[in-house]
């Protein structure tokens, strides 16, 4: 479903905050894959999911979802295929509209949006439905702005909406992470049944090792733009979370080492 | 009714601005400045359409394509290059500037006499007046666009415009292509600034080139006033807010206007209050609709309402005149016949203002017969009953009333200066109750004409009572008048009626050529006592009471005191009327009156010259002429409306010559006219607005001054008398076909830049030069005339005229030194504004290559120009205002054709004409009105 070959990325190339942020990232997730991405502060992992989106265009490599050679594709085209859902509660809904005009326009989702038609009587009362599902007391406040609702509430409000026009894939980028923990929980119920439900294949990044091994099928680990770990099947299911932070304590050691120390490093051990 | 009708349709005119704005500030988050220019490239598609011919509707909607393209430029230099929006809009703003330049051909478009949106609505809905119609018909159209523009926003496309302004991070995460959106919106608002620009140029009757100044301001404004009044999600109450908001707006402006602001405070105003409501409404709580049923901003909104209504109840329950009777006192110091004739015409005026004793007016008159403490008591009297006025004939009796009566409006006549009684320090700074008339007879007149009329007199013989202030000052002044024209006084005092005649006789001893009399009440109580002693000895007597002449004295020199009590009695109509002694300057009397006794000249063998004669003569029909005009004009008293662009210092001067002709000679007194001076301070909205304003408040007369003026006001009104001057042309200014045949209500003079006279004086100065250089900005109408007339002589005169453009002051001095390569003999510069900017080193930079600067202001000679030959604007206001009386007399302006006008002056620099080398020849100095050596 997604496939990435070679990907590159600097930020700020030639300057002196220059960030060499992928380092020939490959990368295959098939279909229904449900896959949780961790790694160091600065590894790369939202990078990657933003290479994916289509927030920018990689300097080198090729990324392919659902077939489709996306590599230069903007991310409002990808977006017929890609769904997302950030940390910040506030970046995946429009504060000032109301949540029936949030998820009208997510439902818009890879259709043609025309200066007719609009929220009709019979979606309304779909969407009542829809959020009602949520559990977040959201079904009579299809009216409110968004801006009146709380940080949770905004949160499963925009998983909804990043799944109801039935994407193909999903991007989770620490959904869960600035919510309270009640919040948190709920959302990531919400995630596991949305995405089995809606049979999607999702790539979430977090920082919570539990996490990381109890949702999903596959856990990829990055460090410093590069794919380090790829973890499936009894292999993943043998680790525990204190396994993983194990494995972090002794990539930090490597991470204080200079750039021209680690590769020497690197090729002495490949 | 017509201001604020005129206020809302021009609110339904900006709602379309509001509602673009409402898209680029609200939705986009933009503040988009690109408005500016957009506004005015609509008017001046629109206009350049429509005097093409094309339909306008069909004009009108390319004036929206128009500034729609104009906004999409913006919108992707912001999208694709990532520049600021702001920079963007500022720089595709100033791009504008030109574009519209090039798209009207010149400064300023009529669409006087041009079918409009306007003329077809007039045309079509033929029910109503005009006003009302349009306001209707307005209101209908902004209501159906309301509706259509609110279902848009609430379809998927605009559900996907708003989206993408809100969150642009999550519109693209869900699909929505962004920059596209932003390109839509910015396009979308420009347009409906385009829109809103070229109906306001229909509406107001031209397109300017400087129109759109402050267009994002007005726009924005709108939008935070309208979203002060309705905090919702609702799109369709947002939007109707914001079309009230720009509504509610020109109608503060209104408000401002009727209750008598200044117009000059109207900018500060309208920022003062935008900023209020934006840091009352900024300081919103994320808002619910369920938490607080009032939220801020509509307290905010409340309390802007609630001032408004504040000030708008003030205005209306503002004092009133209550019915009763006024009551008048009038105290004057003796039977002295000049005080007696003061107060008769003082009595005598009134009548004729409509007072009528017992009816609208209670008089008390009384007569201190000469003796100070009656005059005392009198005046208790009067401060016991409380008059609503007290007209004091004489200084002492004004004296009297000063001491007393403190909180009472008192009006002097009579008296030779207020000053040395301490009722002031100038006509216009004095005792906030007190004014009046005054006026001493100037002893050096007096004294001029006992030289002529006595050549071989020596020494002159005289008297005052001493305890009079007014007479020793008299006295004093005359005295000194007399020792500077090689003469000596001899002088006695006198301290009651009956030492006169001794005083006299005494005077008569001392080998005197003549007596001569200053003012002096007592003294000219017992006149007939001093003529007892002057008659038998043939000896000469000049006196400064005219009115007492026949009684045997060779001369008078005086004022008719009749003046002096209809002075005093205009000055009493307009207290009574409720102005405030304190804003009414002093007034000295206006003629004075030389009289000769002929009999008593061949008497005594004395020889009048004929041109004393003559002069005497001159003086006694003014006077006579002054008092028939007053008897004869009607007592209603009419308002004009002197309407001026700017302060700048042509439209200043024109001011002024138009005030002093009008007010020369008591004329607009005389004819009971009220000036109000109105001022748009260089701008075209309040331009606008006080145009309508003077309709409103139906001026019998309007005079303007400048083309804007003139286009303002010819639009809203065509039916009060207009007279227009210190326009270059009048006929590019649309009023008209030719000077002949032009609006039927108004008339006036076109005064252009004597361009071929300064073409023609450079050949006579310079016979072996070839190129003139001339600098000039083409955005500026009467600077392309002027060079339009520039090209033409200098081609008669044999010259080559090199050209070169600036846009702004700053290209100045890169422009002269451009100009310098091109050898040039001589540089020239002709009504151009930005040249003007520049002037002092313009002139600095050609004085040090010896190249002579010509241009068309005599003022620019202070500034190092070598030569000024220009246009007298004061005169052009002085015949302007000798138009203007044509018309207040009854002329009908239909009648008269516009003239063409200019009064030419030379101003010279001396000190540059050395420096760079010209010899000036004498002949041609002396005819210089003005010259800077």
């Amino acid at each position: 479903m997604i496939r990435l070959v070679g990907v590159h990325k600097r930020f700020f190339p030639g300057d002196n905050s220059e960030v060499y942020a992928l380092r020939g990232i490959d990368l295959q997730v098939a279909e229904g894959d449900f896959v949780t991405l961790i790694g160091t502060n600065g590894s790369g992992k939202s990078t990657l999911l933003n290479a994916i989106a289509g927030s920018f265009f990689p300097d080198r490599g090729t990324i392919t979802v659902a077939g489709d050679d996306v590599t230069k594709r903007p991310d409002y085209w990808r977006a017929r295929y890609i769904a997302r859902v950030f940390q910040n509660p506030f970046s995946g809904t429009a504060p000032d509209l109301t949540v029936a005009e949030n998820l009208r326009l997510a439902e818009l989702r890879g259709k043609p949006r025309h200066p007719w038609g609009g929220l009709g009587r019979s979606s309304r009362a779909r969407y009542g439905d829809e959020v009602k599902r949520l559990e977040m007391q959201l079904e009579d406040r299809l009216d409110a702005t968004i801006g009146t609702l709380s940080g949770g509430q905004r949160q499963a409000l925009t998983l909804l909406m990043a799944v109801m026009a039935d994407p193909k894939v999903l991007l989770l980028d620490e959904h869960t992470a600035a919510l309270d923990p009640k919040s948190a929980a709920q959302v990531a119920k919400l995630t596991v049944a949305f995405v089995r439900e809606r049979k999607l294949t999702a790539v979430m990044v977090t920082h919570s090792m539990e996490q990381a091994l109890e949702l999903g099928n596959r856990t990829v680990m990055m460090v410093l733009g590069s794919i380090v770990e790829d973890l499936v099947e009894q292999e993943r299911r043998r680790l525990t979370p204190d396994d993983l932070v194990e494995k972090f304590a002794d990539l930090r050691k490597v991470e204080r080492l200079t750039p021209e120390l680690r590769e020497v490093l690197r090729a002495e051990y490949r | 009714m017509e201001l604020w009708i005129g206020a809302l349709n021009l609110g339904l005119l900006y709602a379309f601005l509001a509602l673009g704005t409402f898209v680029t500030y609200r939705i986009q988050n933009l503040a988009d400045v690109t408005v500016d220019g957009s506004f005015t490239l609509g008017a001046a598609l629109a206009a350049i359409l429509l005097v093409l011919g094309v339909h306008p509707l069909l004009a009108t909607a390319a004036a929206v394509v128009g500034g729609a393209l104009a906004g999409a430029v913006t919108a992707f230099l912001h999208t694709r290059f990532r520049i600021n929006a702001l920079l963007a809009g500022i720089l595709v703003m100033t791009a504008l500037y030109s574009v519209n330049l090039h798209v009207m051909g010149r400064a300023n478009i009529p669409l006087l006499q041009t079918k409009t949106v306007f003329t077809i609505i007039e045309r079509s809905v033929p029910v109503l007046r005009p006003e009302l119609r349009l306001a209707v018909v307005l209101s209908s159209v902004v209501l159906a666009y309301w509706a259509f523009a609110s279902a848009f926003l609430r379809t998927d496309f605009g559900l996907s415009l708003r989206g993408a302004g809100n969150n642009p991070v999550m519109a693209a995460a869900g699909g929505v292509n962004v920059n596209r959106m932003v390109l839509f919106s910015v396009a979308l608002g420009n347009g409906h600034a385009a829109l809103t620009g070229a109906l306001v140029a229909q509406y107001q009757g031209f397109a300017d080139v400087s129109m759109g100044v402050g267009t994002v301001v007005l726009g924005m404004a709108s939008v935070i006033l309208g979203e002060s009044l309705a905090r919702t999600p609702n799109v369709f109450v947002r939007l109707l807010g914001v079309i009230v908001g720009a509504i509610i707006f020109r109608f503060l402006v209104a408000l401002a206007l009727f209750v008598g602001l200044n117009p000059v405070d109207l900018k500060l105003l309208t920022a003062g209050f935008v900023l209020a409501t934006l840091v009352a409404s900024g300081k919103l709580p994320s808002l619910s609709s369920l938490s607080s049923r009032w939220p801020r901003g509509r307290w905010a909104a409340a309390g802007v309402l609630g001032l408004a209504g504040i000030a708008l109840a003030v205005w209306a329950f503002r004092p009133k005149h209550e019915a009763r009777v006024p009551l008048v006192g009038i105290v004057q110091y003796n039977d002295n016949p000049v005080l007696d004739r003061t107060r008769e015409a003082f009595l005598e005026e009134m009548g004729r203002l409509g007072y009528r004793d017992g009816v609208n007016v209670q008089w008390m008159v009384h007569n201190a017969q000469g003796d100070t403490p009656t005059l005392r008591s009198i005046v208790d009297a009067f401060a016991r009953r409380r008059p609503d006025l007290v007209l004091t004939i004489s200084t002492p009796a004004t004296q009297a009333a000063l001491g007393r009566l403190k909180d009472c409006p008192i009006v002097f006549a009579t008296i030779a200066s207020p000053f040395i009684i301490q009722a002031g320090q100038s006509d216009t700074d004095h005792l906030p109750n007190v004014t009046g008339t005054y006026g001493a007879v100037p002893m050096d007149k007096m004294v001029e004409v006992v030289q002529r009329l006595l050549p071989r007199a020596r020494r002159l013989g005289t008297m005052w009572d001493p305890s009079a202030t007014n007479s020793a000052v008299n006295a004093e002044q005359f005295i000194a008048a007399a020792k500077a024209a090689g003469l000596t006084v001899e002088a006695t005092h006198v301290t009651t009626v009956t030492e006169v005649q001794q005083a006299t006789e005494a005077l008569a001893q001392k080998n005197i050529d003549a007596i001569v009399l200053v003012p002096d009440n007592l003294v000219f109580s017992g006149l007939d006592a001093v003529l007892k002693v002057t008659k038998p000895r043939k000896l000469p007597l000049v006196i400064s009471d005219q009115e007492r002449m026949e009684a045997g004295a060779l001369a008078a020199i005086g004022h008719d005191y009749a003046l002096s009590g209809i002075q005093a009695a205009r000055i009493a109509h307009r207290i009574l009327q409720g102005e405030s002694p304190k804003d009414i300057p002093f007034e000295p009397y206006r003629n004075l009156m030389i009289r000769l006794n002929a009999p008593v000249a061949k008497e005594l063998g004395v020889i009048i010259a004929p041109d004393l004669q003559a002069e005497a003569d001159r003086s006694a029909q003014q006077v006579a002429a002054y008092l028939e005009e007053a008897r004869r004009t009607s007592i209603k008293p009419r308002r004009v409306a002197v309407f001026s662009f700017s302060d700048s210092v042509v439209l200043a001067d024109s001011e002024r010559g138009l005030l002093d002709e009008l007010r020369d000679q008591g004329w607009s007194d005389r004819e009971h006219l009220t000036i109000d001076i109105k001022n748009a301070q260089g701008d075209f909205a309040t331009a606008n607005a006080i145009a309508e304003d003077i309709v409103r408040l139906r001026y019998d007369f309007i005079i303007t001054i400048s083309t804007i003026a003139l286009q303002t006001t010819a639009k809203a009104n065509r039916s009060i008398p207009h007279v227009f001057g210190t326009v270059t042309d009048p006929l590019r200014a649309g009023i008209g076909t030719s000077f002949t045949s032009h609006q039927s209500n108004l008339t006036g003079l076109a005064t252009m830049q004597p361009v071929r006279t300064t073409v023609r004086v450079i050949r006579e100065l310079f016979p072996k030069a070839k190129r003139i250089g001339i600098l000039w900005n083409p955005s500026e109408a009467s600077s392309e005339v002027c060079t339009f007339a520039a090209r033409v002589a200098c081609k008669e005169y044999g010259f080559e005229l090199v050209e070169l453009h600036v846009s702004a002051s700053g290209e100045l001095v890169d422009a002269v030194h451009a100009m310098l390569k091109k050898d040039i003999d001589v540089f020239f510069t002709s009504g151009d504004v930005t040249v003007s900017m520049g002037v002092d080193t313009v002139a600095a930079l050609l004085a040090r290559h010896n190249i002579p600067y010509v241009t068309n202001a005599p003022s620019d000679v202070d500034h190092g120009a070598f030569m000024g030959l220009g246009a007298n604007y004061y005169d052009v206001g002085r015949v302007t205002g000798k138009l203007a009386k044509r018309v207040m007399g009854g002329a009908r302006p239909e009648a008269i054709a516009i003239e063409s006008y200019t009064p030419e002056q030379v101003a010279l620099n001396l000190r540059v004409a050395q420096q760079i080398g010209v010899v000036l020849s004498s002949e041609f100095v002396a005819k210089a009105s003005k010259v800077v050596r």
